[in-house]
């Protein structure tokens, strides 16, 4: 992959993560909360902890990501986020729930388009590790003995 | 002849005809509470069951009648529900009755069984006595009902309902969808934090 291609791609996700962030945190995280709620896949506790946490992960993520910083690793962690959240969503949709989707704020429903949007992300930060693993010196990626 | 009238009298009183000034239950809490909830649902629908039994009973209990809240629910028949439609008739021609609770409850509780035979009305009967019974025939068949149903479909359409559930939760003016089955928990702590002290 060209170095180009790999700037496009991190810029992209940073600026998703960044959006994402930005539509929870402007509404009240209960509201976010009852997304998570609806999925029911957690018990409340976690619902509260993942409500109050994750847009901020989201937005320390989407900065680091757009400023370059630790890229093997933040594009790991991108990776299992968006991971993540598309076989929950997968799930959920084969399951037949009729809820929203919850990535972008209230109002979306989990729909073959959300999905097909999170697998496109998900394959831009698979795309990003690949990269980044070729491109790092293998010491910079193991523990320093 | 003023015994015989005051028996007519207390029975008209105890079944109100199917133009009766019933309050109706489907609806609940001042039409002035800063918080409005539109519920949207089906009753062939298992999240609509699940939404019912496990949270909106209790909003109602504890934020509409405790007069924190506007509840109003709103008939959302999904067209791949054959029986819903009718369910949906019975239970707001109950309510004409007063009855609406105790038949959408019921409706809910048996809605496997009804929705498999589509035997509605058996459910409906189980609940109401033989006069009850046959004053909502009477009332079912009243075209103004379905117009009622057609008025919610098309005012969820308006409003964006794609799913059954859907709350529409309206705080200062700004409409917030709530979709799918929430629990109780968290959904009140989330209405305690709009309603106020």
């Amino acid at each position: 992959m060209k170095r180009h291609v790999a700037l496009a791609l991190r810029l992209l996700l940073g600026a998703v993560f960044i959006y994402a962030a930005y539509t929870k945190l402007r509404q009240s995280w209960l509201l976010f909360a009852l997304s998570i709620d609806s999925y029911q896949m957690l018990p409340e506790w976690a619902v509260y902890a993942v409500a109050r946490t994750l847009p901020w992960l989201e937005l320390a993520l989407g900065v680091l990501l757009i400023a370059g910083l630790w890229l093997p690793y933040l594009s790991m962690v991108a990776a299992a986020i968006l991971g993540l959240f598309f076989s929950v969503m997968v799930v959920s949709y084969f399951r037949g729930a009729g809820i929203d989707c919850g990535c972008f704020g209230v109002g979306e429903p989990l729909s073959v388009k959300t999905l097909a949007r999170d697998g496109v992300l998900l394959m831009a930060a698979v795309a990003l590790v690949a990269y980044t693993r070729r491109t790092t010196k293998p010491s910079a990626l193991s523990p320093q003995l | 002849m003023k015994l015989f009238s005051t028996v007519l009298l207390l029975a008209a009183l105890a079944i109100p005809a199917p133009s009766a000034q019933t309050k109706s239950t489907r609806s609940a809490g001042p039409v002035t509470a800063a918080v409005r909830i539109d519920l949207f649902s089906d009753f062939e629908c298992p999240a609509c069951k699940s939404l019912h039994e496990q949270t909106i009973k209790r909003v109602k209990e504890e934020f509409a009648l405790k007069g924190k809240i506007r509840l109003v629910h709103h008939d959302f028949p999904l067209p791949q529900h054959k029986h819903a439609r009718k369910a949906a008739v019975l239970a707001a021609a109950a309510d004409r009755l007063g009855k609406y609770d105790l038949v959408a409850d019921a409706l809910f509780r048996q809605q496997e069984s009804w929705s498999k035979s589509g035997n509605v009305d058996a459910v409906v009967d189980e609940v109401l006595t033989p006069e009850e019974r046959k004053k909502l025939r009477e009332i079912a068949n009243d075209p103004a009902i379905l117009a009622n149903i057609e008025r919610d479909i098309q005012l969820g359409q308006r409003m964006k309902v794609s799913s059954t559930p859907t709350m529409i939760v309206t705080h200062d003016g700004k409409p917030n969808p709530v979709v799918g089955v929430v629990s109780y928990a968290v959904f009140s702590k989330y209405l305690n934090t709009i309603v106020g002290p």
